[in-house]
């Protein structure tokens, strides 16, 4: 998984764990340590195939109670 | 400025949103594309703690990792290998020099162009001080050193053939 070089950079490892940049589909917005995670679709990403998802946000939590509530 | 995560969460928390709103809540995205409402909520059992590839082995952050990032190579919908960032590849030197041809006009998401110089700083970034610190450097020490050809032409000269590099490389 090949990340931008320059942008290590200039935010420094620590800030590149918690909010890193890629060539995928999907982009981070938001994440919060196991708060959640919010990813906006990356509309100028290399591949189309991606898209049959359809979905402008994914939003990603793991917190038990979190996850009760959705399915609820 | 209270984060979207932050009110999403206490909304769930105070039950006042079933399923069906959770997926309708305005995202932050500007509207425009008749999808841009279209929230996809996953969930899954345990928390990636940190979103860099390299720091990590985890199925919690790949599963979203592979949403973030791309590989020269890729695994398809049938787990067969497909042309990831690098469409084409060549074993030269009895297998002790693998050249992959990158792809080109490949952005990252802050605008940073894709291209060989990206890819050694990836593998030296792993190969050096701060790969040692996470578990994903020992899978690459067959890696003896990146050599630029081009712009889009990158060379992984090993120091011993590695017959798995390929399925390692593709996440």
């Amino acid at each position: 998984m090949i990340v931008p070089p320059q942008d290590i950079e200039e935010v420094g490892e620590e800030t590149f764990d918690m909010h890193p940049v890629g060539a995928g589909p999907f982009q981070v917005v938001e994440y919060t340590p196991t708060a959640g995670l919010l990813l906006e679709r990356f509309d100028g990403c290399w591949s189309g195939s991606y898209w049959v998802v359809g979905c402008r946000s994914l939003l990603v939590f793991s917190q038990q109670r979190v996850r009760c509530c959705l399915v609820r | 400025m209270t984060s979207y995560l932050a009110k999403f969460l206490r909304r769930i928390r105070r039950n006042s949103i079933p399923l069906v709103a959770a997926l309708a809540i305005p995202p932050v995205v500007a509207p425009g594309n008749a999808d841009a409402q279209t929230v996809l909520t996953v969930t899954q059992s345990r928390d990636p703690q940190n979103l860099d590839p390299i720091d990590t082995f985890r199925v919690a952050c790949s599963s979203v990792a592979s949403s973030i990032f791309d590989g020269l190579v890729l695994r398809n919908e049938d787990l067969e290998l497909a042309p990831g960032l690098a469409p084409s590849r060549e074993f030269l030197d009895d297998d002790t020099r693998i050249r992959f041809h990158l792809r080109e006009c490949v952005v990252f998401q802050n605008g940073e162009p894709f291209n060989a110089e990206a890819v050694r700083c990836k593998f030296q970034r792993l190969l050096r001080e701060v790969g040692t610190a996470g578990p994903q450097r020992a899978n690459y020490t067959s890696i003896e050193a990146i050599e630029v050809v081009d712009d889009y032409t990158v060379d992984f000269v090993m120091n011993q053939p590695d017959s798995v590099l390929i399925t390692k490389l593709s996440g």
